[in-house]
């Protein structure tokens, strides 16, 4: 047995331990594993994140049975119901799909989905019943910032000792030992918000803490030349101004220029000139491609944009699939004709792997179909709906502003089986949570 | 947070398990017994393995990945020696730049000889994909040196200064540089195996490992009956109280 797997099962033994003894840390904990263990990987499956969800339920459950954790006495508002049924609407609807994956293509490893979905819909249902306590605004801020704060430094340690110890590349151990970049860089989403909260705190030290966040995923994105992790900090930039003193996101905008002129003459700082604006483009044309059906692009980042053309090609073989899909699991296997089709046009002399690894949307659409991609839509929507109803406008545009960029990261990386992915837009979640509690001088 | 939140006692957990430990046990035995059980009737199962070694690697990401051709070498296999593709498998070592390849079989013998041909078969099928993914290079650069070759033979009709002369030399020029880009395509989707480490003869049968999954029943057991226990405490909260 590997040190990572005994490493994990006392890490999940620590978790049920902890919520079933002193249940008042269920938030805390769930947002250190979801912000911290997203992107590790055991023999090339990330499963850590599910597993220690796993044990937090368990534990949740373990302090629920005895009658230790208080029913939630507020009702619940005509809105809050309405999410919750599709939200239960769109697991089931997984669990489901899950089901008929495991019938067609009879691979056992499909039970995970089933677990994994089944645990989601668990979890929504606790936190919606029972009160567990959520800490204030700046206590999630800061949780979410140190998570991310060690798990990015540890990132960022792993592709220096690949690069500069075991003579490896810094790209060569992905999806064996961490994640994909696009995948592995996900909790960014919210380090860079909670990072931005701190900043414009009182107290100095949690000031500093923002700020070495912000460099810490500056640097990563540089290193790991990750552009959609350029695309979210550009946008918090953006929004910098409502949150921080403009002095501050002055010195925001001067943190990203010093750190990108540091990768300037490094392969990274070359490349990002060169490809930064077919990236751009990439992700134009691939909606352009999707809502208007305009083909014959030649954008740089043909992997992604093939997969776009390819998962749609892959439904439109006729009615029921294009709605239904075709099971949790099956985008590995039913889009492989379609891509090498695609590739014959656009990558002369590229095979189409037997086992398709694709993005996020094109796996979400070729395995539930239209009907589930709906489903999904509707809880963006209806998370973003509570969060406006709920907060002041600072906290609104940057709550937004997540779910709006979490809506895109699928387009680039398949994040289908990361918690935090769900958490961001369960009810009652992580965001609807944040908007809801107290600021606590933030 | 609230203050009100009180930490909980282990005793309160231990008493619940102490009331339903019959139960507990019950649950833990049948399991245990079943894990037993079921490693007991497992036929053995012998495993052996190849390490190959990437000597030429595609400098290209993802061009050749010869453990995503799991499903074509395995379809060549059972339809040339009945070799079916749940008795090997392939794991990619990027770190060192190694392809392992384990197979198995009911007898050390059999273990053996299924590694050897599965080894032979996916070197073989590599450099056939190399190849594959490479003829439309060839054909682009068989194309060029034909019309490299016309050239030259039109060029020794013609006098040095003549200006179709020149116009062909500079043509000549342009051709053999696109010669050049498109060998230089080739070399990154070409790759080639070598087997760095043969197969062996195990010594002694890889499954069922009866230590691990003793491990894995004595471990779904407890907590399964810790489960039933709790779950029947919730039940019986419930029925007074609610969710």
């Amino acid at each position: 047995m590997s040190w990572q797997i005994i490493l994990t099962a006392i890490s999940g033994l620590l978790v049920i331990l902890t919520i079933a003894l002193k249940p008042k840390f269920f938030w805390p904990l769930l947002i250190i594993i979801a912000c911290s263990t997203a992107g590790l990987m055991i023999k090339g499956y990330c499963l850590i994140d599910e597993f220690l969800l796993y044990c937090l339920l368990f534990g949740a459950f373990l302090a629920i049975s005895i009658g230790a954790v208080p029913s939630r006495k507020t009702q619940p508002s005509r809105s809050d119901k309405l999410h919750k049924l599709f939200f239960f609407l769109l697991i089931t609807y997984f669990i489901i799909q899950s089901f008929r994956g495991l019938i067609i293509w009879g691979d056992w490893r499909i039970t995970r989905w089933i677990l994994f979905y089944l645990a989601l819909g668990l979890f929504s249902l606790i936190i919606s019943k029972k009160d567990f306590p959520v800490p204030n605004k700046k206590q999630i801020a800061l949780l979410i910032s140190l998570s991310t704060l060690f798990y990015f430094i540890a990132y960022l340690t792993h592709g220096f000792i690949a690069e500069n110890i075991r003579g490896l590349g810094r790209f060569n151990l992905q999806g064996v030992e961490w994640s994909g970049t696009a995948y592995a860089i996900f909790p960014m989403i919210i380090a860079v918000p909670s990072a931005l909260f701190l900043i414009r705190d009182k107290v100095v030290k949690y000031k500093l803490i923002g700020w070495l966040v912000l460099i810490i995923l500056l640097l990563t994105g540089f290193y790991y030349d990750s552009r959609i992790s350029f695309l979210t900090i550009l946008a918090f930039l953006l929004i910098s101004p409502f949150i921080l003193k403009i002095q501050r996101s002055i010195i925001f905008l001067l943190c990203f220029l010093l750190i990108f002129s540091l990768f300037l003459n490094s392969e990274i700082g070359k490349r990002v000139f060169r490809d930064i604006g077919g990236f751009y483009q990439t992700m134009y044309r691939s909606t352009i491609t999707v809502f208007l059906g305009e083909s014959g692009q030649r954008p740089s980042d043909l992997d992604r944009y093939t997969a776009w053309q390819g998962a749609l090609m892959t439904v439109n073989t006729n009615w029921s699939t294009l709605f239904w899909g075709y099971g949790i699991h099956s985008s590995h296997f039913v889009m492989q004709p379609y891509l090498q089709k695609l590739y014959t046009e656009y990558l002369p002399g590229v095979a189409a792997s037997e086992n398709i690894r694709t993005t996020g949307i094109a796996a979400f659409l070729v395995e539930i179909g239209l009907i589930g991609m709906f489903l999904l839509i509707i809880n963006f929507i209806l998370t973003a709906l509570k969060i406006i109803s709920q907060t002041s406008f600072e906290f609104k545009i940057t709550a937004i502003l997540i779910l709006l960029i979490s809506f895109i990261w699928p387009f680039i990386s398949n994040i289908q089986d990361i918690v935090l992915f769900y958490l961001l837009i369960m009810p009652p979640g992580l965001l609807i949570q944040f908007a809801k509690t107290q600021n606590g001088n933030l | 947070m609230e203050q009100e939140y009180q930490d909980i006692e282990f005793r309160k957990y231990w008493e619940i398990i102490r009331k339903r430990k019959k139960s507990i046990l019950i649950i833990f035995l049948i399991v245990f017994l079943a894990g037993l059980i079921f490693t007991i009737l497992t036929p053995k199962t012998y495993e052996s393995f190849v390490v190959l070694s990437k000597i030429k690697k595609p400098l290209t990401l993802d061009y050749i990945k010869i453990t995503e051709h799991k499903n074509a070498i395995a379809t060549q296999l059972n339809e040339q020696l009945g070799i079916l593709p749940s008795q090997f498998d392939f794991v990619d070592l990027p770190s060192k730049n190694l392809i392992k390849i384990e197979a198995r079989g009911k007898t050390p013998e059999e273990a053996k000889s299924i590694t050897d041909l599965v080894a032979k078969t996916t070197v073989d099928y590599s450099e056939k994909l190399s190849t594959d993914l490479t003829s439309f290079e060839r054909k682009r650069i068989g194309e060029i040196e034909e019309k490299l070759k016309e050239n030259e033979n039109y060029l020794k009709k013609l006098k040095p200064n003549e200006i179709s002369a020149i116009l062909i030399r500079n043509q000549q020029d342009l051709l053999k540089d696109q010669l050049a880009d498109w060998q230089y395509k080739i070399d990154p989707k070409t790759q080639k195996l070598e087997i760095v480490s043969p197969a062996f003869m195990p010594t002694s049968p890889s499954k069922p490992n009866l230590k691990s999954n003793l491990i894995a029943s004595f471990i779904l057991g407890l907590f399964l009956g810790i489960l039933w226990a709790f779950s029947m405490e919730y039940l019986k909260k419930t029925k007074v109280s609610g969710f």
